[in-house]
């Protein structure tokens, strides 16, 4: 190990490996309709997958590095349904928390933050009025706040922000907003694929690329993944921070364990002590 | 005495994470935020998330600051958490500089990826490796993967007190600290699954 200076700045190291610092998560996302799980396929029809709390406590034991929960109706009544869902899933999940959907105000946000939440995602509330993510920010730390793009490509607009829950375009360019929500102190982006979000049929590199090349704050896909190698080929990239797994999870195709297996045999790094073995 | 952790909430992120952690752990735990009565305290967690300059004003407004140096005085086993951590050193250059608990020697400063390493970023949050230094009850041996999220961290701080290292890039840094009944972890063992479980649970036992 290098000598110990006692000054950050001039301390040296010589490790024989320099990881990528911090690991790469493998993240499940739950989208929520009251307190179950629900896949849509391009949010055309919604299936119910069956119980949040127990999906969470699952793929939790099953190792994942966070959990990402998405409430697609976002009514002022899914609003206390979330909060007691957070509450039980932090009585016994142990990771990181974010929480998204229909979140409008500063309010909004310091609910489910009392709840237990650890970071909030917004959409439609930010590309409402941009402050929002300033404000929550400026309260909770950058870190806190992920900007949740729901992309889809439209021939005469390229890459164009939607919101409610992928429904409503905007006219809005995904650049441009991504540009504009980290100016305002977005910590975090998370992209969804809405062509490709619930289909399993893989996953869209190219948007991921871009994506990571406008913004200098982690950026985690999600939307698309059917199998491990679909997962690999998207953390391999080189400056995506994690991958959301929604559908692939609930429909039991791969398992967190297969994904951190298949990234740790191709040298992706995420963390080794995954699962829970007791 | 029996087993009643004081949690202290004193208006800076998030505590009852920790809370639930030690519910889960069967741990008998409180959250208290007022100075009175600390003696049915068998020992005391202060987390925390945030501003340096802010936790420490948060503490003084609540009067807790003489609370947490005389439980600790008086040998009651205290565990910084993150922030909480932090301000059990000397001092932080947070904000124009900031006076801490002084409980712990060491000066809080910004996190700085090494030269030539800019692609590195801070803050640092994310599942990251610690590589420990000593092996003890509380830590796994040889290290871990755990969650931090922060932009400061330890310096200064004496060689035999620091029990693990983190990581940034080929920069490394104070992960966590042991000095008498004091423990320090710069990450979150409530938000890094059954391994900072564990690390809570070492350290619960600890103070048996």
């Amino acid at each position: 190990m290098g000598e110990e200076s006692g000054r950050l700045g001039v301390e040296a190291c010589r490790l024989a490996v320099i990881e990528p610092v911090p690991y790469k998560r493998i993240i499940a996302r739950l989208d929520i309709k009251g307190s179950n799980v629900i896949k849509g396929i391009q949010m055309d029809g919604l299936r119910v997958i069956g119980p949040a709390g127990e999906i969470a406590r699952r793929y939790y034991h099953d190792g994942v590095d966070e959990i990402v929960i998405i409430d697609t109706v976002a009514s002022l009544y899914g609003r206390d349904a979330m909060v007691d869902l957070i509450k039980d899933i932090t009585s016994e999940c142990f990771v990181p928390i974010t929480v998204g959907g229909g979140i409008r105000s500063v309010e909004d946000a310091d609910a489910l933050f009392r709840a237990g939440a650890d970071k909030v995602a917004i959409n439609t509330g930010a590309i409402a009025r941009p402050g929002l993510i300033s404000d929550i920010a400026q309260k909770y730390g950058a870190q806190a706040v992920v900007v949740h793009v729901e992309a889809k490509m439209t021939p005469d607009r390229g890459w164009e922000c939607y919101t409610e829950a992928g429904r409503e375009p905007t006219g809005i360019p995904v650049d441009a907003w991504m540009h504009k929500a980290q100016a305002s102190g977005a910590g975090e982006f998370l992209i969804t694929n809405v062509d490709r979000d619930g289909t399993r049929r893989g996953v869209d590199r190219e948007l991921l690329k871009k994506c990571c090349s406008i913004v200098s704050v982690p950026v985690v896909a999600s939307s698309g993944v059917g199998s491990v190698e679909d997962a690999l080929q998207i953390l391999e990239l080189a400056n995506v921070a994690g991958l959301a797994i929604g559908a692939a999870f609930h429909y039991n195709n791969l398992t967190p364990t297969a994904v951190r297996e298949g990234a740790l045999l191709r040298g992706v790094p995420v963390r080794a002590d995954g699962g829970i073995y007791d | 005495m029996i087993e009643h952790v004081g949690v202290i909430d004193y208006g800076a992120g998030n505590v009852t994470n920790v809370s639930r952690a030690l519910d889960f752990l069967g741990v008998n735990n409180e959250l208290v935020s007022s100075p009175e009565k600390w003696g049915r305290f068998s020992a005391l967690i202060l987390p925390g998330v945030g501003s340096f300059v802010y936790g420490m004003e948060e503490l003084r407004e609540r009067r807790l600051t003489s609370a947490i140096i005389e439980a600790t005085e008086f040998g009651t086993p205290l565990l910084g958490i993150c922030l909480g951590m932090q301000l059990l050193f000397d001092f932080s250059e947070e904000g124009g500089g900031a006076e801490g608990l002084g409980l712990i020697p060491g000066v809080v400063r910004q996190l700085e990826p090494s030269p030539g390493e800019s692609e590195i970023r801070v803050p640092h949050v994310g599942w990251s490796r610690i590589a420990s230094v000593a092996t003890d009850a509380v830590l796994p041996q040889g290290g871990g993967a755990f969650y931090f999220s922060h932009s400061f961290a330890a310096d200064g701080v004496p060689e035999d007190i620091v029990t693990s290292h983190g990581f940034l890039g080929s920069r490394r840094f104070v992960a966590s600290v042991a000095s008498k009944r004091l423990t320090g972890l710069q990450f979150h063992p409530e938000k890094s699954s059954h391994t900072g479980l564990g690390v809570l649970k070492g350290w619960v036992q600890s103070c048996r």
